[in-house]
């Protein structure tokens, strides 16, 4: 199915990477490198430049951490929009919020794309994407307070509440009015969620491509990463790689990275594995 | 009365962490406070921590192990099979403070604060030091009292599991009218989160 993202819209086979553009102080991978809006900026223009199709704008930290106010959120992600929307017109930004009053802002501004990292904390978001004809991205968070660390989480079957909770999500989106195109579902790597259970759901991706929704996945230097590889945050992109490239075998649509060329990279040799994509040049022996 | 208080961490079950083993040192403590236990006795009367945040009722290994039902049980049945000693084990799932258990060996299930480091599953508070310190000092001396009166609202905000069966355990030893020997033989917080391991008898 064609995915429609705000002003975009994308085939079914192109496999779209959504660079993250950080406005906190305090992320866990570039802690607060991109906090200065210039920076920030100059963040957007490079991963362009590199080939991202989306930049994902956020303005607090998954983690827990220090108190971010509506009002501070709205400050760093609202205008930054707005900025990012007079230099790039055609560029999709999706702003990654739980907070309906920050959608709201952020929509007016430009913005294309709610993704909404908390899965439907606050359910008046879903409205506001239906408004101004956003997309949006449903997470499976298992009901998680926003910014809480998971402990002693459990589940059944991992993928099974990953499918269920994601496509309920998706279907009150259509039903308040978000056209089905623009909806994605996102397993949410981490979110209340052991290394063992984002192994899993990597694992078994493909069952969550088969709903039918377009699939978002966010793996970038993740815990689950780090922990399966032993590494910190700097040693995580090849373990990423791997698991971006089993995403897209599977079948995911999106991918949600801090290193936007690598990715490309690993997304078209899938792709051309696969056999949808030629490869960039074949002269190999054909002489 | 004879009691162990040991940790409900899936940590204590081998095959969860992988192929690294952080808390060998613990296993290795609760595991001998539960053969400790056992000595001489017929049966084990497990308190189960169940339906809080951190002792979830049902609980499926993320591995992949075998094994459903309430986590604090889990454990508790792990380690009675780790000490390897013939014993029946009665487990009371406990999800409020219920009367004072009356049991010849008590297996106390329960873990200490969980807001004693950023990475903590709680996050960082400081009134949690305070209250370990306190939950600790309890253990080592034998104080059935401090235990019985631990401050429940507070535990709760700082998920300690072991709010609850602790201060059970604290009733249960006043009830005895008797003294014990106690030893705290385990202390630490490697994840953020108090693991005790104590004996009294």
């Amino acid at each position: 199915m064609t995915l429609r993202l705000g002003r975009q819209s994308f085939a079914d086979d192109r496999l779209l990477v959504m660079a993250i553009v950080n406005r906190t102080r305090d992320s866990f991978y570039d802690r607060g490198a991109t906090y200065a809006e210039d920076a920030a900026l100059e963040r957007v223009r490079r991963v362009v430049d590199e080939g991202a199709e989306i930049v994902d704008i956020g303005g607090v930290k998954a983690g827990p951490g220090p108190d971010v106010s509506p009002e501070e959120e709205l400050r760093v992600t609202a205008g930054f929009v707005a900025r990012v929307r007079a230099e790039f017109p055609d560029l999709v930004i999706s702003v990654d919020t739980w907070r309906a009053s920050v959608g709201r802002a952020v929509c007016q501004e430009g913005a294309d794309l709610l993704n909404d990292a908390w899965g439907g904390h606050d359910p008046g978001l879903t409205e506001v994407a239906a408004e101004f004809g956003a997309a949006y991205c449903c997470t499976h968070t298992a009901g998680a307070t926003p910014r809480q660390p998971p402990h002693r989480v459990t589940y059944r079957d991992v993928v099974r509440s990953a499918i269920d909770d994601t496509v309920l999500l998706a279907e009150r989106c259509v039903a308040a009015g978000v056209p089905r195109e623009s909806v994605l579902i996102d397993p949410a790597h981490d979110f209340e969620k052991t290394t063992w259970h984002s192994l899993e759901l990597t694992r078994r991706l493909d069952e969550m491509v088969a709903t039918g929704w377009p699939v978002l996945v966010s793996l970038s230097n993740k815990d689950f990463v780090g922990e399966t590889l032993d590494q910190p945050t700097g040693g995580r992109l090849t373990g990423t790689l791997a698991a971006t490239a089993i995403s897209a075998w599977h079948g995911a649509r999106v991918y949600r990275a801090h290193e936007v060329v690598e990715t490309r990279q690993v997304l078209d040799m899938v792709a051309s594995i696969r056999g949808v994509r030629p490869p960039a040049t074949s002269t190999r022996a054909l002489a | 009365m004879r009691a162990a208080v040991v940790p409900l961490t899936p940590l204590l079950v081998r095959s969860e962490s992988g192929l690294a083993d952080p808390v060998a040192e613990l296993r290795e403590e609760a595991v001998d406070a539960v053969r400790q236990l056992a000595e001489g006795v017929l049966r084990i009367t497990a308190l189960c921590p169940v339906d809080i945040v951190g002792a979830p009722a049902d609980y499926w290994w993320p591995s992949g192990r075998p094994g459903t039902g309430p986590l604090s049980e889990q454990v508790a049945r792990h380690l009675v099979e780790l000490a390897g000693v013939d014993v029946e084990l009665e487990v009371l799932l406990v999800s409020e403070i219920g009367p004072a258990p009356v049991a010849d060996a008590l297996l106390v299930l329960g873990d200490g604060t969980a807001c004693r480091s950023q990475a903590a599953p709680g996050f960082i508070d400081e009134r949690a030091f305070p209250v370990d310190d306190l939950i600790a000092d309890a253990l080592e001396g034998g104080d059935g009292d401090a235990l019985a009166r631990l401050d429940q609202d507070l535990a709760a905000e700082l998920l300690v599991t072991g709010r609850h069966t602790f201060a059970m355990l604290g009733a249960a030893m006043l009830a005895s009218r008797r003294t014990v020997d106690a030893e705290l033989r385990y202390r630490d917080d490697p994840f953020g989160m108090t693991y005790f391991v104590a004996i009294w008898s």
